[in-house]
């Protein structure tokens, strides 16, 4: 399997007015993979298309060394972990009911894990889903999902909605997760700081393209945000360039650092900066 | 196969426990014509409720778990033989109350035609929901429902013998007719699970879509 957890390669898929691709994505174990773009970008769509929950019109997805289309997938799937933007647990089923459907759909179920993370997210049991608050529909949902002896989460907006305590939260619960032995995470999220908190690679998806994969470390060391003059503007080397943007009493760049000239101070960029500023370099 | 099942018991489980209550009351009603139409309106409901349910929710989830189409499908369709059977059993007992205590005629023919033909109708139902969604069936069952309610109450105002056709097929019924209607019924639904796979498959994949 290499040390690739999922692997895809020249993934496509086109539907109604919507095109993602092409996708060329590696997940190596150990990793956390941040999926990040607006809202109709194709985080969702490419978390269907590894779980093969949807037909894809080209391209190869190995997950966990298996081709996610042949007969030995659905074993595969034992081994990944899944968690939705929306829980879409029945909602008139208590947590204490889910536990026992999902023990007889994973073999590796294991009870006592179960009501461990039931006990340290403080879920009742005995209550409906449908009474659950959003924040308890996410760790319901995550509960069950690291109940299995899972080696792959794949988490699609699992934290969105959620307050910030309760995130954090699940964020070191993902982390833990994915520093045991051959895991990883794929986390989807538009919640750029959450990513830029847990995550080792950077995915950001725009309009269905890929816009940008790297190394987190790297792509926060690549760029900088300078703050200059219109006149020191105007003297930057193009190439240093990504996007730009021209104020009352300034400009302030998105810029490579390595090409940029000595005597300019450029700032450490955050990861929403450069998510930000990479959209907009599309739409100039 | 067992937690989908499980699952349906609970998704379901309160509607099919109304059912029965309604069933069983039907059954108790002396010379009511026609309870085999409530029988069959409260398992359409109760499976169309289920499907739309599943369809809305589940489905998305079930995508991403080591469960295959044939379990999800199988599981529906034991549940709904399963019920089909305890509701049929319910239905006997009320008859049987009603015809030996309240002096009634014998229902029990028309308990057990009223579930082999609920076991047939499941044959076309399910393919038919999995192939067009919860919602366009829907639509459809509530016109069928509708155009069959029109038919019974313009019979009875026109003064045609609807009764006696109705008396005939369910409360008259020989045991030979009750066993061709349940062969044919338990027949049809091999095919119609076959088919529900692959609607359901298809239908998850996004082909109808």
């Amino acid at each position: 399997m290499d040390n690739n957890v999922v692997e895809i390669k020249g993934l496509r898929k086109h539907y109604g007015g919507f095109e993602l691709g092409s996708l060329d994505l590696e997940l190596p174990a150990g990793c956390v993979l941040g999926l990040v773009g607006e809202n109709g970008a194709g985080k969702s769509t490419t978390i269907r298309l590894i779980m093969d929950a949807v037909s894809r019109d080209a391209g190869q997805i190995t997950v966990l060394g298996v081709d996610n289309q042949s007969p030995e997938f659905p074993a595969i799937k034992e081994d990944i972990g899944v968690v939705l933007d929306e829980t879409c647990v029945p909602e008139v089923i208590t947590a204490r009911q889910l536990g026992k459907v999902m023990a007889g759909i994973y073999k590796n179920w294991d009870q006592a894990v179960y009501e461990g993370w039931l006990d340290k997210f403080q879920l009742p049991r005995n209550k409906k889903f449908k009474d659950y608050s959003r924040g308890m529909t996410m760790k319901l949902g995550i509960a069950a999902a690291l109940s299995h002896h899972a080696k792959l989460l794949l988490l699609d907006e699992a934290t969105s909605g959620l307050d910030p305590m309760v995130r954090d939260e699940l964020l070191d619960v993902f982390a833990d997760f994915a520093v045991e032995d051959g895991h990883a995470v794929l986390l989807s999220s538009h919640i750029v700081s959450d990513l830029e908190k847990i995550c080792d690679y950077i995915a950001f998806l725009h309009k269905g393209k890929l816009a940008l994969y790297e190394e987190k470390d790297a792509l926060l060391d690549r760029y900088g945000i300078l703050k200059c003059t219109k006149e020191q503007a105007r003297n930057i080397p193009s190439e240093a360039v990504h996007s730009m943007r021209l104020g009352a009493y300034g400009a302030e760049a998105l810029v490579e650092r390595d090409c940029m000239p000595g005597d300019l101070l450029v700032e450490r960029a955050t990861l929403e900066d450069i998510i930000l500023y990479l959209s907009k370099e599309d739409g100039q | 196969m067992t937690a989908m099942l499980r699952k349906e018991l609970y998704v379901v489980g309160k509607q099919t426990r109304m059912m029965l209550v309604c069933v069983a009351s039907f059954f108790l009603v002396p010379h009511f014509c026609f309870m085999g139409i409530i029988y069959l309106l409260a398992f359409s409901a109760g499976l169309t409720y289920s499907a739309a349910y599943d369809e809305r929710r589940w489905d998305r989830f079930a995508a991403m778990l080591p469960v295959s189409p044939w379990k999800i499908v199988g599981s529906k369709y034991l549940f709904y033989m399963a019920a089909v059977c305890g509701t049929g059993a319910v239905a006997a007992v009320s008859g049987w109350v009603q015809t030996k205590l309240l002096g009634g005629p014998d229902t029990t023919a028309a308990a057990a035609m009223a579930a082999a033909l609920a076991i047939g109708i499941n044959a076309v139902f399910l393919p038919t929901l999995y192939r067009l969604g919860a919602a366009r069936f829907q639509a459809i069952l509530s016109i069928a429902l509708a155009g069959a309610a029109l038919l019974a109450i313009g019979g009875l105002i026109t003064g045609s013998d609807i009764i006696g056709i109705y008396s005939g097929l369910f409360i008259d019924a020989s045991r030979r007719e009750l066993l061709l209607a349940a062969a044919l019924a338990a027949a049809g639904n091999i095919p119609s699970f076959y088919l529900s796979v692959r609607f359901y498959a298809n239908r998850r994949y996004g082909i109808y879509n």
